[in-house]
């Protein structure tokens, strides 16, 4: 046999395809912070992560952006089951999501979604799962099955769950509790993390939260406009957008739409 | 190039395929099923099976009866009171062809008598023809003879095998496995070689110059290397001229000449031959010799599949169903493998007792013929399914048969090049159990109002959206303005926003939209709000001076 191929083979950098394909074990967060926090240095893979939340919608999906990212070439789908919300494509394609990957399912009830996610989970086509169980509670069974099934599939499951199951038990590798902070951040608790330590509690702001504009931008504080105030007036061209998002069109109309006074309250 | 014709008669086909005097047995534990493909495919023209169908179906031959089986009970195929073929141990009996069936009885008590069927005798032969098109696809049913006998049915099999030796290992191994698997049916076949179609048929008919021995292999006299037209030419010389199919006047007119074998006529000038006798006669003496071409028409392969289980005590259970849709899904498989073929979709369709039938669809979002696929797709459809009554007949159909298309798989899956295999079989798995409706994708659509600026298409379907042209790229090079921040959630309809407790801090500058003039007039300012539950995009309708909430910064 040839010793120079022998001596080859034994480094440790060399990979044989008849090993396998190599895992890798984590996948960056995306957040140096983030990563600090975690002992495995990243998102742990091929296992359930679970994030306990009281109301969707605050930046949680923006803080797992690069980690889907970064998964994202890896399988054919990336599966969404039972959104809050409708996700929206233009914001998903500006923030490199490739729309012929996303999968959404809309199970029927909880059997069903506990049954979408297992397959999803285990047939080794999911780059993620992300998966929103916010009005249900899983039993511990439930999760232990899932669990396994992102184990035998190599798939990283996001369960989003209500932060009333805070208190029980769960066998998921990664349990963080979300809570939105004022000026878009984000307060991450970490209640439990496999072969680690917990209690960790970090602040970030996600990539997805806008940022207010610029000091020089005439920023709109204060009462919410009324119509004459935004100069639909002025404007006679149809069909298209005017303004790119940065900002009102000129000074006389900030002026103006300072001096009035509408109501400002609004509910979300 | 040097063409082998294999030439397999079934002299006893009416007796072969004619009904087992077997109880009908319908536990799920029957192995008369085995893996050989069952060869009575019924033609598909049987779609709607009446009572009378039910009562000939149910006694059919099964697959793998063994020949042992079938000869202990003397039997005898009857056509208008006389005897036409009787099987091994009638024939000890001491009955014999042509023998009246009072006579029959006579000499033996047991005798069971059937009827002649004419119709399912060429039935037996086309489905054992294609049975053979999984060993070439030359295979030719030998055209009736018009000067033939009557009684004698097209009982034969043309199969041309020089171009598939290679493949199935060598003329010894391809023999064998034909043999044992007629055999494994349950037919009784003479199976002969020659250059021609006519000769092959010719040798089968003497059993001395056939270059094959009685159970199919080469005789050892017989090296597969001397197999060449010289070989089967000299042996051809020697075959008795009233084996050739000819009419009594002719056979006759060579007789009274003194003509005694092939040979003698191979020998004379055809022009003459033909000028004495007949054009005929010549042509088919060119055809022996191979001098003509003797064309044959080839079966071409069914292009749907249709298959079906009788049950006369019923199925009462979808436990019980797994059964026979193994067994079905196994004879699709094997279908689709021997003609290359990938399916599209299948449906079982039961026929309950009470008249009524149910039927199941699956579809599948690519072609494939993977047994194992297909039977877990069907047992999850059969997961809802109920048994109002109990199931009568089983019937599997499939007419969405493609020419396969090979994949290749990933030596590195880690690099994300997953076949495309995977992706459909997931979503196969979700549609079977949600239906389509549950499933979708997005597209991007140029549109300016945000609800207009994504469409939600069924999955798997080829992505048909427009290239999402109205979003730059996050990272767009220098020169164009960075796009301005749009929420990853979407309402799906804008929520009206109240008087309330809640302040909102509106943290960016108004982006407006005023589109579909045309229609209803929009004008909005889009704006981004703030408070203690995170970012929201929300809105000031100009026309109805009102504000909505459109959106999570998620």
């Amino acid at each position: 046999m040839n010793s120079k191929l022998e001596a080859l083979l034994k480094l440790p950098n060399t990979w044989q395809a008849s090993r396998g394909p190599r895992l890798q074990a984590v996948i960056a967060t995306g957040y140096p912070q983030l990563d600090q926090a975690l002992h495995q240095q990243g998102w742990p893979q091929a296992a359930t992560t679970e994030l306990l939340l009281e109301q969707p919608g605050f930046g949680e999906l923006g803080l797992l952006l690069p980690g889907l990212l970064a998964r994202q070439p890896l399988a054919p789908w990336l599966v969404m089951i039972a959104p809050p919300y409708q996700p929206f494509a233009p914001a998903l394609v500006q923030a490199g999501i490739d729309l012929q990957r996303l999968l959404i399912v809309q199970p029927r009830d909880s059997k069903e979604l506990l049954w979408c996610a297992s397959q999803c989970l285990a047939s080794g086509a999911c780059s993620a799962v992300l998966t929103w169980s916010l009005d249900q509670t899983i039993r511990d069974r439930d999760l232990r099955r899932l669990q396994q099934a992102a184990t035998a599939g190599n798939c990283w499951h996001l369960l989003f769950r209500h932060q009333r199951e805070q208190l029980q038990t769960s066998p998921s590798a990664l349990r963080i509790h979300l809570r939105p902070e004022t000026e878009g951040q984000l307060q991450l608790q970490i209640i439990k993390q496999r072969g680690g330590w917990a209690g960790q509690t970090l602040m970030l702001r996600p990539a997805s939260q806008p940022l207010p504009q610029p000091a020089r931008q005439p920023l709109y504080h204060g009462p919410l406009p009324d119509s004459a105030a935004l100069g639909y007036e002025q404007t006679s061209k149809h069909g298209r957008v005017s303004g790119n998002g940065h900002g009102l069109d000129s000074p006389q109309a900030t002026r103006r739409q300072a001096s009035v006074a509408t109501l400002p309250t609004a509910q979300v | 190039m040097q063409l082998l014709w294999l030439c397999l008669r079934f002299p006893q086909l009416p007796l072969d395929q004619a009904p087992l005097n077997q109880p009908f047995q319908e536990q799920p534990s029957r192995n008369r099923f085995s893996a050989a493909p069952c060869p009575e495919k019924p033609s598909p023209e049987v779609a709607c099976p009446d009572s009378d169908q039910h009562e000939s179906l149910e006694q059919r031959p099964s697959g793998t009866a063994t020949t042992e089986h079938r000869d202990t009970a003397p039997r005898v195929v009857v056509e208008r009171q006389r005897i036409q073929f009787a099987s091994a141990s009638a024939r000890a009996a001491g009955i014999d062809i042509g023998m009246s069936l009072n006579t029959a009885l006579a000499l033996c008590k047991d005798l069971q008598a059937l009827p002649r069927n004419r119709q399912q005798e060429a039935a037996s032969l086309q489905a054992l023809a294609h049975w053979c098109y999984q060993f070439t696809p030359c295979v030719s049913l030998r055209a009736a003879q018009p000067e033939a006998d009557q009684d004698t049915p097209n009982d034969t099999l043309l199969l041309e095998i020089s171009t598939c030796l290679r493949l199935f290992h060598g003329l010894d191994s391809l023999l064998q496995q034909i043999n044992s698997g007629l055999q494994q049916q349950g037919y009784c076949c003479v199976a002969s070689l020659g250059h021609t179609p006519q000769a092959a048929w010719l040798l089968g008919a003497v059993a001395d110059l056939n270059p094959l021995t009685s159970n199919g292999g080469i005789k050892p006299d017989c090296a597969e290397q001397e197999l060449d037209n010289d070989f089967f030419l000299a042996r051809v010389r020697q075959v008795p001229l009233p084996l050739l199919p000819l009419s009594d006047k002719q056979q006759r007119q060579l007789r009274q000449v003194g003509f005694k074998t092939l040979g003698d006529l191979l020998d004379l000038p055809r022009a003459s031959l033909a000028r004495r006798y007949s054009k005929a006669l010549a042509r088919q003496l060119d055809k022996i010799s191979g001098a003509e071409i003797d064309l044959q028409y080839y079966i071409q392969p069914h292009r749907h599949f249709f298959s079906e289980r009788h049950y006369l005590s019923g199925l009462t259970s979808v436990a019980m169903l797994q059964h026979p849709l193994q067994e079905l899904l196994q004879e699709l498989h094997r279908f689709l493998l021997d003609g290359q073929l990938q399916c599209q979709g299948f449906s079982w369709r039961f026929y309950h007792f009470d008249k009524s039938a149910s039927e199941l669809a699956i579809e599948l979002s690519t072609a494939q013929n993977q047994y194992q696929n297909f039977l877990n797709l069907s047992l999850l459809k059969l997961h809802g399914f109920r048994v109002h009554a109990p199931v009568e007949t089983v019937q599997l159909h499939s007419s969405m048969l493609l020419a396969s298309q090979a994949h290749s798989r990933p030596l590195f899956s880690e690099l994300g090049l997953q076949a495309r295999h995977d992706r459909a079989q997931l979503l196969d798995t979700l549609h079977t159990r949600l239906g389509r409706e549950r499933l979708y994708q997005l597209v991007c659509l140029d549109e300016h109002l945000p609800e207009y600026r994504q469409a939600m298409v069924s999955s798997g379907m080829p992505a048909t959206g427009m290239p999402a042209t109205g979003v730059p790229a996050a990272s767009s090079p220098g020169g164009t303005p960075p796009a301005s921040p749009l929420p990853l959630w979407l309402l799906p309809q804008a929520r009206r926003l109240g008087p309330n407790l809640t302040q909102l801090e509106i943290i960016s500058g108004a982006c407006r939209i005023d589109s579909h003039w045309w229609r209803q007039r929009q004008q909005r300012s889009y704006f981004i709000a703030r408070d203690q539950r995170g970012s929201h995009w929300i809105y000031y309708d100009a026309e109805r001076r009102q504000w909505f909430l459109q959106g999570h910064f998620g």
